[in-house]
């Protein structure tokens, strides 16, 4: 639909014919088990793993419902063994559950809360520059925690069932350059994307020019895996421009030469103003976003009131414990593996009773990653 | 023995799935014991299509016994510590509380005709955005009308954020003057379409600005406007209709008396939190009940409609019949009606005006006989004040929430209403424009009788 409305586009301007507009229905999730498929393939192609030993193997690794919806990307060959054989462990087991508790905490009492947040902000007319900052760091908290929480649960799931899935997130918003920040995050889709794009295109091996090539194709491909929009193609060529950018500007780059806390806010900026265009409905509504943002459109009157939805105390205290978060060390990832005691499980415990009886108070709110 | 660790574990994996299952099963065991069928096993009753499974979840949603206890007490725990005000309510300045839709209404752009899920909101859709296709909407009811030689007034009321801006977010303290809704623009729009509207949004500023906000025009805790900004609403159409000459020929004197009112807001209920009254206290306020000097009662019909709309073919009983329709919602409703569900409350004895054609004491009325039942004085709303304000009697036809459509569709089922009628004013919320539970429909009016002037 994406592509014929486009070329359709073009046509309109040339006066010429219109193709037909194929409306058909996708199975949620779609994105990541192409992805599944595709990797089973080129692994085997690549002798990097062995065929699956029925099609019960195959079609359980490329439904495998922990992840199936939102990931993370699992490549055939980090699982293939764990299909033919896994260890059951309670120790195992509660490593899971930990995790599982970890993530459904951090969707239900973070990530929706922050949504609320942002919708407000991206929903007004005419925010203020204040409102409109706030809105896209609020985005960019509840992205993060969003889909990191539902990593949490799929590898949580995963590991209730012997699975051992990798890492998604490694604390993202504390990366201190763009290409440390693709290190940091969805890193199943990154690393997806360098094993079997980046590389195969010829990586860095064919000279800088090329170099970047492969950077902003293997990033406008990123973005378009996002969603047939071109706010999600405008995401991916800018995250690609600033990737072949650090690249070409190496240690001499804007920020390279700052203390470290310096280049994360950098960074981090940098990223708050791409996710504008990633949240945003439209390009056009993403300009005028990103203008709200730097000064540079009046705010209406009517964003007086905005203030009233985005700063209450649950928001700015919610806000205020996932920057805690957010710049702290310890990933859930990590804590989950720990060896518990009686304390840490009492807690857990109660966290998960407090965000179950916290969900029945809120409205139906998605994993922002479903629609991927 | 077990290793501290293992017990943790243990610990850890028995909690988890007594939760897991506990939640479940205890659904089930109370609706064993209150003799109901197991809802969760209804997903196998019927195909499982989307919207039986969707319907199945609502449901299960709704049925989870948490949803009453749980549920309100983590309401009330969140208010009493982030201040959480609920999904529906908005926490203002000095325990205001503003309704959440309406402050998103005046906050949003101006929405597109169509939503995402390709639904329409205006039928026949006759823009690009909402607001257009309103417009068209409000000028083919003014056609209709127009053939039966029925004039039309159309009525936006304001949002209290509309008014009352700088009680929501003190960055509009001082500004609140220059406070523009997006409903402005539909006024203009309107006028420039030759129908005729009253602007309230110049009338409360200015009503605001006289009074020094004392009384208020709208209540602290509810989606609703004082009785002081119900008159200034009905003296504003009244003096409106005078303009356009749209008066019946006969003016009629009505009495009044002054009742005192507690009033619980509607928006501390909307919280679900067992708390939230105590928060927001009830507010007294001051109704000018308008009375029927010749029959000695209350100007409110004898029986009201079905639960949420109240329609009254002749509100007053005077030997004229109404040539006036006020076609409204809810705050058409507050004050007008004795609501047996509503959280007022009379409060002490009412205090009676010596002015006019008080009726005699020992007069027997319909108020006297159910006095005690109420719990809202009534006849002191929108159209009562409308009527006394005009000197003139005034059907109307209510619902709640329901002004951009409802009111429409139950008056073309009764086109006997519209034999006598010359004006019809209808009266809105300005949310609907963009907002609300159906949308504008397209309402078909039955073909006009042969009928004079």
């Amino acid at each position: 639909m994406f592509f014929t409305d486009s070329i359709n586009a073009l046509l309109a301007l040339r006066g010429d014919g219109l193709l037909p507009l194929l409306r058909v229905t996708l199975p949620i999730g779609i994105s990541f088990y192409t992805f599944q498929a595709m990797s089973y393939t080129i692994d085997l192609y690549r002798g990097e793993a062995r065929p699956a030993r029925s099609l019960v193997d195959f079609a359980c690794f490329v439904s495998l419902f922990p992840q199936l919806l939102a990931g993370p990307i699992i490549r055939y060959h980090t699982v293939a063994a764990q299909l033919d054989h896994r260890e059951h462990s309670l120790a195992r087991f509660s490593e899971g559950v930990a995790l599982f508790i970890l993530g459904f905490a951090k969707k239900v009492l973070l990530a929706n809360v922050m949504g609320e947040v942002a919708d407000a902000v991206f929903g007004a007319a005419a925010p203020t520059a204040l409102d409109a900052w706030c809105g896209a760091l609020a985005y960019a908290l509840q992205i993060y925690f969003d889909f990191a929480a539902y990593s949490d649960l799929a590898i949580g799931l995963g590991r209730m069932f012997g699975f051992e899935f990798p890492r998604n997130f490694d604390a993202p918003y504390l990366a201190d350059s763009i290409t440390d920040f693709w290190r940091r995050w969805h890193i199943s889709l990154s690393t997806f994307l360098r094993d079997y794009l980046y590389i195969p295109l010829g990586g860095n091996r064919k000279g800088p020019g090329r170099t970047y090539v492969n950077l902003a194709v293997v990033m406008l491909f990123g973005g378009l895996w996002h969603g047939a929009n071109w706010t999600f193609v405008a995401w991916g060529a800018m995250h690609g421009a600033l990737l072949a950018w650090e690249r070409w500007m190496g240690k001499n780059s804007l920020y390279a030469a700052l203390p470290r806390p310096a280049r994360v806010a950098v960074t981090m900026i940098l990223v708050l103003v791409t996710w504008v265009l990633f949240r945003a409905e439209s390009l056009s509504a993403a300009g005028s976003y990103l203008a709200a943002m730097f000064g540079l459109s009046a705010p209406g009157s009517a964003s007086l009131l905005l203030s009233a939805e985005v700063y209450t105390p649950r928001h700015l205290a919610v806000m205020l414990l996932c920057l805690i978060l957010t710049v702290q060390p310890i990933q859930a990832f990590d804590w989950s593996r720990r060896t518990l005691n009686p304390v840490h499980v009492l807690g857990l415990l109660a966290l998960f009773v407090f965000a179950l009886v916290v969900m029945s108070t809120q409205a139906f709110s998605p994993f922002l990653y479903f629609r991927f | 023995m077990k290793s501290p660790a293992r017990r943790s574990q243990m610990l850890l994996t028995l909690g988890f799935l007594a939760v897991i299952a506990g939640v479940p099963a205890a659904q089930i065991a109370i609706e064993l014991r209150r003799g109901e069928p197991v809802q969760s096993t209804d997903v196998f009753r019927c195909p499982p299509t989307a919207e039986n499974l969707r319907r199945f979840e609502h449901a299960l949603e709704d049925g989870w016994w948490g949803q009453e206890t749980l549920r309100p007490r983590m309401q009330q725990f969140l208010l009493a510590t982030l201040g959480d005000t609920g999904a529906k309510a908005l926490a203002g300045r000095e325990d205001w509380l503003f309704y959440r839709p309406g402050v998103r209404y005046l906050v949003e752009p101006n929405r597109a005709e169509r939503d995402d899920g390709g639904s329409i909101w205006v039928q026949p859709p006759s823009g690009e955005t909402r607001r257009d296709s309103v417009v068209a909407a409000i000028v083919r009811f003014r056609d209709q009308l127009a053939q039966r030689g029925i004039q039309l007034l159309v009525v936006p009321i304001p949002g209290k954020a509309s008014v009352y801006p700088d009680m929501l977010s003190r960055r509009a303290e001082g500004t609140w003057r220059d406070f523009r809704s997006p409903t402005e623009e539909l006024l203009e729009e309107l006028e420039r379409r030759g129908v005729n509207a009253v602007d309230l949004f110049a009338v409360f500023r200015e009503a605001r600005q006289a009074a020094a906000s004392d009384p208020a025009l709208y209540l602290a805790s509810d989606t609703h406007w004082t009785p002081a900004g119900a008159k200034v609403a009905a003296d504003a159409v009244a003096q409106r209709l005078r303009q356009l000459d749209w008066l019946p020929e006969h003016p009629y004197k009505y009495a009044g008396r002054t009742v005192r009112v507690r009033r619980s807001g509607d928006l501390p209920g909307m919280m679900q939190a067992p708390g939230a009254r105590e928060w927001f206290p009830a507010e007294i306020v001051e109704c000018r009940q308008v009375l029927d000097p010749l029959h000695g009662g209350l100007l409110v019909p004898a029986a009201g409609g079905r639960e949420g709309t109240y329609m009254n073919e002749h509100l007053v009983d005077t030997p004229m019949e109404a040539s006036l329709l006020v076609l409204g919602d809810s705050f058409s409703r507050i004050y007008q009606f004795a609501e047996p569900a509503s959280l007022g409350e009379v409060d002490g004895p009412t205090t009676s005006e010596p002015s006019q054609s008080e009726p005699p004491d020992d007069r027997p009325s319909r108020e006297a006989a159910t006095a005690k039942r109420r719990l809202l004085p009534g006849s002191a709303g929108f159209p009562s004040l409308l009527a006394d304000a005009l000197g003139a009697a005034v059907d109307y036809i209510v619902s709640d929430g329901g002004a951009a459509t409802d009111v429409r569709r139950r008056l073309s089922v009764n086109p006997a209403i519209l034999e006598r009628k010359r004006v019809v004013i209808w009266e809105f919320a300005e949310r609907d424009v963009a907002l609300g539970k159906e949308g504008w429909r397209d309402v078909p009016l039955p073909s006009a009788p042969n009928q004079s002037m």
